[in-house]
């Protein structure tokens, strides 16, 4: 447990700011680096040491904060069915956005947001993580190449999306 | 390039100190932890009470049921006296 506290004191910032990333909400962010540090913990022994522990652990919070966005799309769209039910969407709480750059990063994120799940992860991993592409394809479990592709269409994307919107 | 330029937003978005979750972390193992072993008891006992019932039962089959030469001799003693009665 001693050397599972040392893994947690080294790399809880980095895991919480890549959730926070996904998430948007600092509340689901802090939910989600506690969930990512009990799967570790229960897969520890899975852990082969091939890798290195920030990509083990990126690996399981990129899965799991991608999980809790499926979850979270499935509820509103349940939920969607039932007027009564249904709740305003939360607004856009990044706490790392400075007043300035709120709007400009919200507008941003809502782009980021639509796009598919493997163009989404290379694209912060690569953005705001700033990793490696030899990184990025360890953590997805792909090659660099797909991830290089994975960037250039997310790059696409992005500026067809801000481009439309703009229009 | 507006797309660039956004891209330039969000390198400049700070890294933040997380919060300090050890305690409900580890809180939250050792829970885990003691569910899994109530788990690994209660799996032990329903074994351990399936294997006694078995063995109740195979008992059971084995010692408490006639023999195939008590039934033989049931049936001819109630033949016998109902022989004997008619």
């Amino acid at each position: 447990m001693d050397n599972f506290e040392e893994i947690y004191r080294s790399h809880a910032a980095h895991v919480f700011n890549l959730c926070l990333h996904y998430l948007q909400q600092r509340e689901e962010a802090e939910e989600a680096t506690q969930d990512v540090f009990v799967k570790a913990h229960r897969h520890l022994g899975e852990f082969r040491g091939e890798a290195q522990v920030k990509t083990w652990l990126y690996r399981i919070a990129v899965n799991h904060c991608l999980d809790c966005i499926r979850r979270r799309r499935t509820r509103a769209r349940w939920l969607s069915f039932i007027p009564f039910l249904q709740q305003e969407p939360k607004s856009f709480a990044h706490p790392a956005a400075t007043l300035e750059d709120k709007e400009a990063v919200e507008n941003i994120f809502a782009q980021i947001d639509k796009l598919p799940d493997g163009q989404r992860t290379a694209l912060i991993l690569k953005t705001l993580e700033s990793l490696k592409q030899e990184e990025i394809a360890e953590i997805m479990g792909i090659s660099v190449k797909a991830v290089e592709s994975n960037l250039s269409r997310a790059r696409a994307n992005l500026r067809a999306n801000i481009y439309n919107k703009e229009r | 390039m507006n797309e660039d330029k956004d891209l330039a937003i969000l390198g400049r978005l700070q890294k933040l100190d997380a919060p300090d979750q050890w305690a409900e972390i580890s809180a939250r193992i050792a829970a885990e932890q003691h569910e899994q072993l109530t788990k690994s008891w209660a799996l032990a006992a329903s074994v351990v009470a399936v294997l006694f019932l078995t063995a109740n039962i195979f008992f059971f089959l084995q010692y408490s049921s006639p023999k195939a030469d008590n039934i033989a001799a049931t049936f001819e003693n109630s033949i016998s006296n109902q022989l004997y009665y008619d």
